[in-house]
This record gives C-alpha cells, sequence and structure tokens, in this order.
C-alpha cells in the first residue's frame, strides 16, 4: 500500500494552515509527522481521515482516492474523548459495530486488545474512573479495534509513563510486523528515532523536509564530530563542510592537546528538528 | 445507513439506563398514581353513606357532573315516567341496572357526555327523554350519547340528531361534529407535542455538545457518516419519548385497574364521536414536529463550544415551539376567533404547521387533499432540516474553537 498526500491546501477563514503538503507513507513503515504545535500536523491527520476536507489536493491510496476505497483506518485523536459514564467494553463495541463489526467480532476484538493493553480488569469500569494515561490505552484500543490497514496516531506517547509507553510501543510494532501502515505525530524525537522509517516535517503549514530518515540524515549537512583527549576529554563540535579532518587536527596540535580519537557523529533527529523547525521561532 | 442501528442503540440504552431518567419516570408514575388517588380520598370524606333510594324498575342517576342539570329532582319533575334516583358511584349503577332494580340507568361522565345503561332488551328511552337528549346534543351540551343496550348499542350523536331531525349534515356547523372531543384532544396532543419537543431538544442538545466538548466526535466521525449520527440520536430520543409515554400509559391503566377511579377518564366516552383518522393525522403531525425541531436543536449545539451558549441558542426555537403552542390553544379556545385564512398560511410555515395543524384539525373540518399536502410539506421540512443539521453539525464540530456567527456559517454553509 502506498498512501501518497498530494499538494494539500487548507484554510480556516484567511489563515493558510497547509500549503501544498506532499510525502508519501508505505506500508510496513512507520511515518513520524513532525512539527511544533499548531503548524498543521493534526489538520494533516484530520485530512487523511476524511474528518475534514482539504480545499485543494488529493490523498492517495496506490494511486486511486482513498475515499471510499474501503481499506481500514484507525484514527487515535490527540484530544482524548470518551464517554466518561459508559463502561468500557460497552464503548470499545459500541464503536466496533459503528466500524462495520459484528456485536461479537467488536466484543472479541475489544477483549483481546484489552488483554494486550493489560486492562483487562477496567472492562466493566466506567471511562470516568480511569486514569488519563488509561483512557489514552483505551482509546488506542479503539483505533486498533477493526484491525485497520492504515494507522493514524496523533500524539499516541503524550502523558504516558514509561511503562505504559512500552505497552503502547510494542502494540505499535506488532502492527508494523503485520504489515500496517502506520503514521504518527510526536514530540518525542528519540521515539520517533525509534520507530520510523520515514519522516515528514511541517513548519507553519509547508513541509520542510520528507522521506527516508536514514538518508536524510546521511545527507544532512551538519555532521558533528566527536573528538575525545588524551585527557579522556570529550569534546562535541560542528564537522567542517568539507569533511577534511586534518585542519581540527592541526589546530588541537597547535594548542598542545594530544588526541586520543576523532569520530565523525551523524545528527541526531532532534538537531535536525530544532534546525528545520527553528529556535526562536515563536511557532503558532 | 452504515451505523445508524448502532447510534440508534446506543444512544437509547445510554438515556434509559441514566439513574435521572429512571428516577423522573418514576416521578410521573408517582404523579399518576396520586392524580387517581386524590379523587378517592376527598369522595372517601365527602361521602354521603345514607341509603340510596332506587325504585325497582326505575331509572337511576349518576350525576359526575355537577355543572350540569340534570339532578334527580329536575328529571322527576320533566320525565314524570320514571322514578329518579341517585346513585354514587359507576358500581352502584351497574349494580342497580345488572340487578333489575332500575330499567335503565343515565350516567353524566361530565358535562358533554351520557351513558346510557340497560339490560333489557325490549327497552327504549321514552320519547320525550329521547327528544330531550337530542335537543342536549343539538345544543351542544352533550357531544353524544351512548347507549348501552341489551343487544345493540347505539350513539347519538350530532349526525343522528341531524338525520333524526330530517336536516342535511352540511347544514351543521363544521366543528360542532367533533365538538368538545376536539378540544380536550387538540390540547392534549399540543402538551404533548411541546413536552416532547422541548425535553428531547435538551437531551439531544446535550448529547451534542458532550460529544464535542470531549472531542468524542473526532472518533464518531472515522466511524459513521454525521447524518448518521445525527438522525440515530433523534430517533433514538424518539424512541426514548415512546418509552416515557408507554410506561406511564401502562402505569395509569395499572393504578385505573387497581384504584378503580379512572374508570371516569376511561369510559370518559367523549371519544366516541372522534374521527379515528384525526387521531393517526395528529399522530403524525406530533411525529414530524418532533422530528424537525430535534434537527434543528442538534445543529445549534454544534454552533455553540459551551452549555451556557447552548442555553441561550436554545431559546431561539423554544420561542418558535411556544408561539406554535399558544396559537394552537388560542385557536382550540375560540376557532372563531382566528381568521380562517391566517391559520391556513401558518399551517404552511416550517416547524409552526404542525402545531397550527393539531389545532386546526380539531377546530374545523379540513379537505384530505390539504392536510396530505401539508403532511408531504413538513415531510420535505424534516429532510430539510436534517440535511441542513447534518451540515453545520460537521462544520462545526471540526471548527471546536473558532469563534461562530450567523454570517460565517452562512459563508460557510453556502461555500462562499
Amino acid at each position: 500500500m502506498l498512501l501518497e498526500i498530494k499538494n494539500i491546501n487548507k484554510f480556516y477563514g484567511d489563515n493558510h494552515v497547509l500549503k501544498d503538503v506532499s510525502f508519501t507513507a508505505s506500508s510496513s513503515r512507520t511515518l513520524g509527522l513532525l512539527g511544533r504545535n499548531g503548524h498543521g500536523k493534526t489538520t494533516c491527520m484530520k485530512i487523511i481521515m476524511g474528518i475534514i476536507y482539504g480545499d485543494s489536493g488529493e490523498v492517495l491510496l496506490n494511486g486511486a482516492p482513498l475515499k471510499n476505497s474501503g481499506v481500514k483506518l484507525g484514527y487515535l485523536p490527540e484530544e482524548r474523548g470518551l464517554y466518561q459514564k459508559v463502561q468500557i467494553l460497552e464503548q470499545m463495541v459500541y464503536f466496533g459495530k459503528l466500524r462495520g463489526m459484528s456485536a461479537a467480532a467488536a466484543r472479541a476484538s475489544a477483549a483481546g486488545l484489552l488483554e494486550k493493553l493489560g486492562m483487562t480488569e477496567y472492562t466493566k469500569k466506567k471511562a470516568d474512573s480511569l486514569s488519563k494515561g488509561n483512557q489514552q490505552k483505551i482509546q488506542l484500543g479503539i483505533a486498533l479495534l477493526n484491525d485497520p490497514d492504515i494507522i493514524i496516531l496523533d500524539e499516541p506517547f503524550s502523558g504516558l509513563d514509561p511503562v505504559n509507553s512500552k505497552i503502547l510501543q510494542n502494540l505499535i510494532l506488532e502492527s508494523v510486523e503485520k504489515s500496517k501502515l502506520i503514521i504518527f505525530s510526536s514530540h518525542q524525537m528519540a521515539q520517533v528515532e525509534e520507530f520510523c522509517q520515514d519522516v515528514c516535517l511541517i513548519k507553519h503549514g509547508e513541509v520542510k523536509l520528507t522521506g527516508n530518515l536514514r538518508e536524510i540524515k546521511n545527507s544532512y549537512p551538519k555532521d558533528k564530530i566527536l573528538v575525545i583527549t588524551e585527557a579522556g576529554e570529550e569534546l562535541k563540535m560542528d564537522a567542517p563542510q568539507d569533511g577534511d579532518l586534518s585542519q581540527i587536527i592541526a589546530e588541537f596540535r597547535q594548542k598542545g592537546v594530544g588526541i586520543e580519537s576523532i569520530s565523525v557523529l551523524k545528527p541526531s533527529l532532534l538537531e535536525i528538528f530544532l534546525e528545520k523547525v527553528g529556535e526562536g521561532d515563536e511557532g503558532a | 445507513m452504515k451505523g445508524l442501528k448502532s447510534v440508534i442503540s446506543f444512544e437509547y440504552t445510554n438515556i434509559v439506563k441514566r439513574k435521572s431518567y429512571i428516577i423522573s419516570l418514576a416521578f410521573y408514575v408517582v404523579i399518576i398514581l396520586a392524580i387517581n388517588f386524590i379523587p378517592a380520598i376527598i369522595d372517601f370524606f365527602s361521602r354521603d353513606d345514607a341509603p340510596v333510594g332506587i325504585v325497582a324498575n326505575h331509572a337511576v342517576i349518576l350525576d359526575e357532573a355537577p355543572a350540569h342539570n340534570f339532578d334527580p329532582a329536575l328529571l322527576a319533575e320533566f320525565f314524570p315516567e320514571y322514578n329518579w334516583a341517585q346513585v354514587h358511584n359507576a358500581q352502584q349503577l351497574e349494580e342497580a341496572v345488572i340487578s333489575g332494580q332500575a330499567a335503565f340507568g343515565l350516567r353524566f361522565t361530565d358535562v358533554n357526555n351520557v351513558q346510557m345503561l340497560t339490560t333489557d332488551a325490549a327497552f327504549a328511552p321514552s320519547p320525550h327523554l329521547l327528544e330531550l337528549l337530542m335537543r342536549e346534543v343539538a345544543n351542544r351540551h352533550i357531544s353524544d350519547i351512548h347507549l348501552s343496550l341489551a343487544d345493540m348499542d347505539m350513539t347519538i350523536n350530532h349526525e343522528f340528531v341531524a338525520l333524526a331531525q330530517d336536516e342535511p349534515l352540511a347544514g351543521i356547523d363544521p366543528d360542532m361534529l367533533i365538538g368538545p372531543a376536539g378540544s380536550i384532544v387538540g390540547n392534549f396532543a399540543l402538551i404533548i407535542g411541546i413536552i416532547a419537543v422541548m425535553s428531547s431538544g435538551g437531551t439531544i442538545m446535550a448529547s451534542v455538545m458532550k460529544e464535542k466538548t470531549s472531542k468524542i466526535v473526532e472518533l464518531l466521525f472515522t466511524s459513521a457518516s454525521p447524518t448518521a449520527i445525527m438522525l440515530g440520536k433523534v430517533i433514538a430520543s424518539a424512541l426514548v419519548a415512546l418509552t416515557t409515554g408507554i410506561v406511564l400509559i401502562t402505569a395509569t391503566m395499572v393504578i385505573v385497574q387497581f384504584t378503580d377511579m379512572g374508570e371516569v377518564v376511561i369510559d370518559a366516552g367523549i371519544l366516541y364521536a372522534y374521527p379515528p383518522i384525526l387521531f393517526v393525522y395528529i399522530i403524525i403531525f406530533i411525529i414530524l414536529a418532533f422530528i424537525s425541531l430535534s434537527f434543528i436543536y442538534a445543529g445549534l449545539a454544534a454552533t455553540v463550544s459551551d452549555t451556557q451558549e447552548s442555553s441561550t441558542l436554545a431559546v431561539m426555537p423554544m420561542f418558535i415551539v411556544l408561539g406554535a403552542f399558544y396559537l394552537g390553544m388560542g385557536m382550540l379556545g375560540n376557532p372563531s376567533f382566528i381568521s380562517e385564512t391566517f391559520v391556513r398560511v401558518i399551517s404552511f410555515i416550517p416547524f409552526v404547521s404542525p402545531f397550527a395543524m393539531i389545532a386546526r384539525l380539531n377546530t374545523m373540518l379540513l379537505p384530505t387533499a390539504e392536510i396530505l399536502l401539508i403532511i408531504g410539506l413538513n415531510m420535505i421540512y424534516a429532510v430539510g432540516a436534517a440535511l441542513l443539521s447534518a451540515r453545520i453539525y460537521r462544520m462545526c464540530i471540526m471548527l471546536f474553537g473558532t469563534k461562530i456567527n450567523l454570517r460565517f456559517l452562512f459563508k460557510r454553509l453556502t461555500g462562499r
């Protein structure tokens, strides 16, 4: 499956929130949608889900419009919402039925997911008796209920403790192994680096960077070098643009500092993110 | 429509399982119980236990409507052929007739209705009495007289009187055919209509607001269409109203059965002359009013961001509904007071139409074609309200946080 987002534009009144946004995502891979708050990630996800429409552009699946393609979609919205006075299993079954599952199938799927999420004992509990993190897990369960082919997760890890975060990570990895196409947004760059093969970085509604994460890092001009002196001191600095380290070595010798080792470091996603979305940028 | 059945089932279950719903329903049942027992209690303390003078083979009268003139002394004066006596309740009346103590019984269930009971197959009211009863009917003091004879049932109503007097039916004031029953049915239907619309409107607004503020709606939109969600809510709300009605009617009947006090209400006889087709029309108009206005409430709820705003906005349709309700009540109270052209015109206005029609149907004869045309128009209004509200719902829900005013709404709806 190849999902293509092509030249999407979206206006909220006079506010041009998405400007010719284009990127692709494919099955068995995870795409990380990055960007600061209010720069268009959620709007983009909602357009893919068909919750709102773009003013122009297309969302294609294998070359045909995603809408009415019959492919199953799973969505975890950024804003967490559950029916507070309804039992967990009951509302999961409700959402399953809305997506065309039989009551029995929805019940079985919900029970299986609750077990994976370590929440079996909450089956009969009402949502308002659950912690925020647990409500978030239930929402992820709802998103995965009908075994969707495309899974879109808006900030799935925000507000989760490390244990719950790990549970969610496992569930996402399981979906990747099942050849699902996953798009998720996150501010936690370490998680994005761990999960995502592809990234798309949006700033003020414009795509600043998109493609394979490894290739982006390899081609990123601003490598770092790590120098370990004979005294055991670790020094990190920008690598010369031409890649020639001899001048740096010469500078160290001139200062009388012996070098134990010198190595080139690829930039971290966080560094690329900060570089691209801008420090000192107030954002929206 | 995908997901519609699930939305209906979920919304319905959610409402009827709520403690507030169960408590209020129980409260209504208690109120009905109280209403049924109050006359019994009053009667118990005011009952005159003196023996009732029933003379064999003479007539008895049960006077449950003290406003009219049929007291035994007056009857004895006008109809000396019968020896009149008075009983105090329906059971005594029936016992007197069944046991043969009285040749027949007259039961004035209210100011407009008389039941005549007898077990004597050969019995016929004296021409003198029959003439009086017919005159009372013709003068609209009584809407109909139901004669429960041993082997036949006969109703003396305006039509019967007209035929008996050799007058063409067309010469009778049309509202006389419906008469007091129309006023009672009309008032009842308008009250039921306004209660149903306003309570359902509140429930639907709260439900939409809750889903909007809690953001569940984003999940819902990825699972079912906005139209299915809204339609499901409205149908579920209608089913809740139906459930409430069934519970209350059943409770009333059970209470009546056990207390024997509601017999007056059930047996009132006032509806005997009421054309059944009017009941059908009235139910259709109540349902159409319910559906159209419920959609409007749902659409309005989608445009606001908090409960306070929704309460303010709810005033707008409430004014329309209340205006239509009072207009209908006014028409029922004094049919000749309001111009026929005016009521005909407002019968075509969306949302007001069902209430105006309920009043018109109960105060005047209307051509069937006109009734069907207005039903058709109201169906179109309901579909229009559903589509418009679904569009507003979808648009506004997803613009949560954006200030929405009428100009903005109009621009978005018209795509400008």
